[in-house]
């Protein structure tokens, strides 16, 4: 992020597919300060060029003169490949500075010489210059860079040291080759930099520390190293390593290392780390400044303003955005046109301080800041500008489009206003050390050893604004009970909590876990509303772990294309109680009233699970539970967790409607024997009522009218409670026959479309409710009828005709119903229909 | 030379290039050190991201949190009770999670410093999703997931194998190898096995790895354990980096004042600092002390010109305070530094219209929308709708207010100020519906409450306007209108 760019100076590009890194360009007066900087790149590539921009300032065009082809001052291949640049005066007996090239194999230092050309009338031609070799040194390992100086405090000489890439130093002394320095605690080549003033050379190690070393130091201790050699093995611990003179902890890995002379008495080592920028006092031990960068930077090069001597850092960060700070203060950024990997400060012939970068890819390029912004414009929106009369037209219309629908909005948004209205909150959770009351404790005590289950459900109702008439009704299905179904609040105000609790009764097998509140309330305008929600119970409620059965009668296969998950996944309830087998596959589960154990398994080969139980009706709860949750933990909904109809299951609802069938036949009886004799009695006391008032009463004995009278009522009485035991058979049929359906329904589920299943689910699902001549069966068979004759895919006409509910009484038109209730189930499930209506065929028969 | 390519394109940034060269050459030598470590470097920094800035407080942090000091502290002490003793501002509005608007979104604004687990759980943590950000383990793994890519061939180092003690007495591979596993792997236990044994070999003298323990316990939620290390780190050289992971500690054991001291205490050291300036303004920021904020960012940009988030913090400040021409010129720098976004035109629309530069107010929101994203659309939207509020178009706000509620269905402000134009056009009942739904999404809001208890008022229903009235005032304690409301509801109660 800066506000400015970089203006261009002079630019040009070296070779082409050629590599560069930091240590290739090099900017030194190789010809005097009076002829200014030369630049001087080295390739991977073992390239050497050298270039005098020589651009200046045009007044008429307003921009410098750029590159031209009289920069080039030389071009040529030197090796294979040039490591590292540097100048100094490497010869001895001349002030001159000579340039040395590291290549991959040798040490060569060159005597640059300059020749003036200039054509016959006299225009120059640009300097040309040429290269001789004064001297060269050949390398025995691999050099990463090199470093130059007045070692060990010599006059107007420069030595070199080369760092090899394992981090050996070689140390020459001009011509002559001094000593070999193996350092410790370096892996590979790391920045290393020379400080003249102290005779110190200051590097960063691979723990991430700068550890200085005097150059006398190092020089000795390899004498004395060749003498121990020489001489004996005597300190032989001593002889490994030398010890660094002083170390600072950096603590990141360091990018590069520069010395700026600050003033006549200081110094300071500029150190860039990859997150931080420190300025080292020049003992090396403490911190001038420090700065945390926010960038990743690339390069930086430090150098000082002369007159004050202020300290001057050019960083480059990865967005190619160069910062300059004076200590830690940023005083300028400007954006650059590439990302560079090295960058210097060079005096041009015609421009001072001129910034120079070197990409990575060759491109080269001096620029200057300059002072004019380069403002970011954002780009037009509306390219042709903006019609603003078509646009109010359009506005005008839709305004028209929404008013005239407005109505059906408004409703919606009210509707929204009553869910914000009430909040109902249902939570249930399994109590498990509740008071026993002394009722229940006795039938435990007596029953079974374990308790039953009882499940805490709260109800919370909240809401922002006073609500009249709150009445809450709790409905479950058997054989759970509800201690509290119903209640009345007359004025609810910001939240009500209500404790209920949920508990089994009896030993019918349960089909859903669902609690359904309802709450109706008023509203201050006096309008009535209604909200429901739904919860589960916990599982645990009716199902314990028990060991898994191996072999029963009633299995239901889930299986679908998702794959399937641990038991740990679909049942954590009860995972924690059954012990914990490695890769156990089966799971039982037993109703903790009727104590039916539902085994599930899980297939080793395909997607599926077995769901198996003695009683059929006992699996509903377990597989509308595995659907759900498998189901609801892999992806699609349609492809997974969808169990088959099985023969099973129609047949089980055809049991379960015999028997229910046969409990009303069997009412049907009694009711009328009770009638029969109920009219008999009633002849009887007229009888005795005619005898009383012909006054004969010693005859009415004789009659044996008492004795008929006292027969009658005892049948009577004896039927009643034949009635009474037929009624709960009846209840009970009646509930097994919905367990039944619901769970044939969770069967068809999975195979038909949600419109045909809600379809099936109206004509069948439903609580049987009886009444004098009409039950499920008379319902269902209408409903069904009705279904079979929408979904029959041959008539065309859409006829809806209202069957008239007649009583069933034969067991013949019972089994019309069970054939159509196969038959809507093969319809909806489509695939399956041939295989049952075939069975079904079969089963008629049987039956009848 | 393959050696020396690697460690060039090591240093140019190419870490994916340079991996590859060192697969290869470790193929050749599977022994070379040098080669292993550059490779590891390589990776690491391949996904390095800065850890200092990128936390937020999940909601198990927030919720489970052990270490605040105490559950009610004194205003002005906590992040969680900034208090109002500082005047000035407190009418700024609110983000979805209840905090005051901030300059910039950074880290750990977000997440909403809850009192209660309702609200925690309430809370959405972006705009789109009511997802709750979870334990901070986890964001970890998202923002690098390195961890979780197979590598071909297995991957580079098998943790499980390696010999930490052997490793730990190197300290030229042990630095290189902790940064891997805790940036790369992303095993922090493995991490702090390595740092414990090494900084037992270097006999604890060695800060960094003091800092690297600090690190480890952090993530793993020790917080009392980092802040040890990071103090004891801190006694044998001072960086900012330990100073900040400090600040931090103290911003996570909700010690704002400590904080603070701390950052001072690394001002001695670092003078004009960036990052620790940053963190004061932004410790201020959060206790609601707007001022003091407001004169560490000054510093900040004093310090570093193109600082956006001190850019951006001084222009909202004085955008609240009634000085939008002076906003407008922090917006426009900003602009002009290239930041580009839907936030920044939407401000810099807002600066205009409130400077009175109609002109540029339309192009300004138009480009907002056009540069919008799912999550900035509402706001606006919203703000438009302000803007047509302000100029008289009622029906274009409520249309505008719509549109806001149809990008984010949880705006309650949009529901407010709808119910506050549906009273205008006398539509009570949904009025009250529309206040009761602001009031039920962002219990933080003060503005619907209040509404609906002037509404229930109008109306005659004083026992709502009570209730109402009351919630205002514990919301927003000195809102002097709900106080006159609540004195006249109070004076009618006695008379009767």
């Amino acid at each position: 992020m800066s506000l400015f760019k970089t203006k261009e100076w002079w630019r040009t590009r070296c070779g082409a597919n050629e590599t560069f890194d930091r240590h290739s360009l090099l900017a030194a007066p190789l010809f005097g300060k009076e002829r200014h900087d030369i630049l001087v790149v080295g390739s991977h590539d073992g390239y050497l060029r050298m270039y005098k921009p020589s651009s200046q300032w045009v007044d008429e065009t307003k921009s410098p003169t750029n590159y031209k082809s009289t920069d080039l001052m030389i071009e040529t291949r030197l090796d294979d490949c040039i490591v590292d640049l540097k100048a100094g005066r490497f010869v001895s007996g001349s002030q001159d500075l000579r340039l040395a090239v590291l290549t991959a194999s040798k040490l060569t230092v060159f005597d640059v010489a300059l020749v003036v050309e200039s054509n016959e009338y006299g225009l120059p031609l640009g300097d040309r210059c040429e290269l001789k070799i004064a001297y060269e040194h050949r390398l025995s390992k691999f050099p990463a860079s090199l470093t130059v100086g007045p070692f060990g405090g010599v006059r107007g000489r420069d030595f070199l040291c080369v760092q090899c890439l394992d981090g050996t130093l070689l140390f020459y002394e001009q011509e002559v080759f001094a000593f070999v320095q193996a350092t410790r605690n370096r892996l590979l080549a790391e920045p290393i930099v020379y400080v003249p003033r102290y005779d110190l050379f200051v590097a960063a190690s691979s723990s991430w520390c700068l550890e200085c070393h005097r150059y006398q130091s190092m020089a000795e201790w390899s004498r004395n190293k060749k003498e121990r050699i020489s001489g004996s093995e005597s300190d032989a611990n001593n002889a490994n390593n030398l010890e660094p003179d002083s170390t600072y902890n950096v603590g990141e890995a360091v990018l590069g290392i520069e010395v700026v002379t600050l003033s006549s008495f200081e110094v300071g080592i500029v150190v860039l780390g990859e997150r931080h920028l420190y300025c080292l006092r020049d003992n090396c031990a403490s911190v001038k400044y420090a700065k945390r960068l926010e960038y990743k930077p690339l390069c930086f090069r430090a150098y000082v303003i002369e007159p004050d001597g202020k300290l001057m850092v050019l960083v480059i960060a990865d967005t190619s955005t160069l910062m300059i700070y004076e200590g830690s203060t940023l005083r300028w950024s400007a954006q650059l046109p590439f990302a560079p990997v090295t960058v210097a400060r060079v005096q041009l012939e015609h421009l001072h301080g001129v910034i120079v970068i070197l990409s990575a890819d060759g491109r080269l390029e001096a620029c200057y800041l300059g002072s004019e912004p380069s403002l970011f414009v954002a780009p037009p929106l509306h390219p042709r500008g903006y019609d603003y009369a078509a646009a109010e037209r359009e506005l005008s219309e839709l305004r028209a489009a929404v008013s005239s629908k407005s109505k059906q909005t408004e409703d919606r948004t009210s509707d929204a206003g009553t869910d914000a209205e009430l909040t109902v909150s249902v939570n249930a959770s399994l109590d498990s050390d509740r008071p026993l009351t002394e009722k229940e404790s006795e039938a435990e005590a007596e029953t079974e050893p374990r308790p039953r289950p009882i499940c805490n459900v709260a109800i919370e109702l909240s809401s922002y604004a006073t609500l009249d008439d709150v009445q809450v009704c709790v409905d479950v299905s058997k054989p759970l009970l509800v201690t509290d179904d119903f209640y009345a609040l007359p004025s609810l105000c910001e939240r009500h909590v209500a404790k209920i609790r949920v508990y089994l009764d009896g030993d019918w097998p349960a089909f859903s876990l669902d609690v359904s509140v309802t709450v109706t309330y008023r509203t201050d305008a006096g309008i009535l509303r209604a909200v429901r929600k739904t919860s589960q119970l916990p599982l645990k409620t009716v199902l314990r772990s028990c060991p898994p059965e191996s072999t029963a009668s009633f299995v239901t296969v889930v299986k679908s294309d998702a794959p399937p998950l641990a038991f740990t996944q679909l049942f954590p309830e009860f995972s924690a109680d059954q012990c914990q087998r490695q890769g156990w596959n089966a799971l039982g589960l037993r109703q903790v009233h009727t104590g039916q154990t539902v085994t599930v398994v899980s297939g080793n080969a395909g997607n599926r699970y077995r769901v198996q139980s003695n009683d059929g009706l006992s699996s509903v709860l377990v597989v509308r539970r595995l659907t759900d949750r498998w189901g609801g933990k892999s992806e699609g909904r349609a492809t997974a967790g969808a169990p088959s109809v099985g023969q099973n299951h129609v047949r089980s609802v055809h049991r379960r409607i015999d028997e229910h069938f046969a409990a009303r036949r069997e009412i049907d009886r009694i009711t009328k024997e009770i009638g029969l004799l109920t009219s008999q009695l009633r002849n009887v006391e007229r009888r005795m009522l005619r005898a009383a008032r012909e006054r004969n009463e010693g005859s009415l004995a004789d009659t044996g009218l008492p004795f008929l009278f006292d027969r009658t009522c005892r049948a009577i009485f004896a039927l009643l409670e034949d009635l009474a035991k037929a009624r709960t058979v009846r209840e009970r049929a009646g509930h097994e026959l919905r367990c039944s359906v619901e769970l044939l329904l969770l069967v068809t589920r999975w195979n038909a479309s949600d419109e045909k299943y809600e379809v099936l689910r109206a004509a069948i699902g439903f609580e049987p409710r009886p009444s004098d001549r009409l039950d499920w069966e008379e319902t269902a068979d209408a409903a069904l009828t009705a279904l079979l004759e929408s979904t029959k895919s041959t008539s065309s006409e859409t006829r809806c005709s209202w069957n008239v509910l007649t009583p069933i009484a034969s067991v013949r038109e019972l089994n019309k119903l069970k054939t159509r209730l196969a038959h809507a189930i093969g319809r909806l499930a489509g695939t399956r229909e041939s295989d049952i209506a075939e069975m079904e065929a079969n089963d008629v028969v049987e039956s009848t | 030379m393959e050696l020396f390519k690697a460690l060039n394109l090591f240093n140019q940034g190419k870490y994916e290039d340079c991996a590859t060269i060192c697969t290869n050459l470790l193929k050749k030598n599977p022994l070379d050190q040098t080669v292993w470590v550059l490779k590891m470097r390589a990776l690491t920094l391949q996904i390095y991201v800065d850890d200092i800035e990128g936390e937020e407080e999940g909601i198990a942090e927030s919720l489970l949190d052990n270490y605040t000091i105490s559950s009610m502290p004194r205003p002005g002490t906590s992040l969680k009770n900034p208090g109002t003793s500082f005047t000035g501002q407190y009418l700024r509005p609110k983000t979805q999670s209840g905090r005051p608007l901030t300059g910039v979104v950074r880290p750990a604004t977000q997440s909403a410093m809850s009192q209660s687990i309702e609200q925690t759980l309430k809370t959405p943590r972006t705009a789109m999703t009511a997802r709750p950000i979870t334990a901070s383990s986890s964001r970890s793994v998202r923002l690098g997931t390195a961890s979780m890519l197979t590598e071909p061939g297995g991957p580079f180092i098998q943790l499980s194998r390696l010999n930490i003690s052997k490793y730990a007495s190197q300290p030229c591979i042990a630095k290189p190898l902790f940064e891997y596993i805790y940036y790369h792997e992303h095993d922090v236990r493995y991490a702090l096995d390595l740092a414990v044994q090494a900084t037992q070999v270097c006999q604890y003298k060695d800060w960094w790895w003091k800092v690297q323990l600090g690190k480890c316990y952090y993530s793993l939620g020790l917080i009392r354990d980092a802040e040890q290390q990071f103090k004891s780190a801190l006694k044998d050289s001072k960086t900012i980096e330990v100073i900040l992971r400090l600040v931090r500690v103290y911003v996570r054991l909700d010690q704002p004042l400590t904080a603070l001291e701390t950052c001072k205490k690394g001002l001695e050291y670092f003078s004009n600092d960036v990052n620790i300036l940053t963190e004061m303004g932004r410790i201020f920021d959060s206790l609601n002390n707007m001022s003091m904020s407001l004169k560490y960012y000054k510093i900040i940009a004093q310090e570093d010109a193109s600082h956006t988030e001190a850019i951006a913090s001084i222009g909202i400040h004085h955008f609240y305070n009634d000085q939008p021409e002076l906003a407008l010129r922090y917006y426009r720098r900003l602009l002009q530094m290239g930041v580009y976004n839907a936030e920044l035109f939407n401000n810099l629309g807002l600066c205009c219209f409130y400077a009175q530069q109609y002109d540029h107010v339309i192009s300004c929101f138009e480009r907002a929308i056009s540069l919008s994203t799912d999550e900035t659309m509402a706001d606006i939207w919203y703000n438009i709708s302000h803007i047509a509020l302000t100029v008289g178009d009622i029906i274009m706000a409520e249309e505008c207010l719509k549109l806001a509620i149809v990008s984010d269905n949880r705006y309650a402000l949009a529901y407010n100020n709808l119910g506050v134009i549906q009273i205008r056009n006398g539509n009570i009942t949904a009025a009250r519906t529309y206040f009761h739904a602001a009031a039920n999404i962002a219990n933080f809001l003060y503005e619907p409450h209040f509404n609906s208890a002037y509404l229930a008022y109008k109306v005659g229903d004083l026992q709502t306007s009570y209730i109402a009235v009351q919630k205002s005032l514990s919301t927003y304690p000195n809102h002097a209108d709900s106080k006159t409301l609540l004195n006249k509801l109070e004076r009618y109660f006695t008379y009767m």
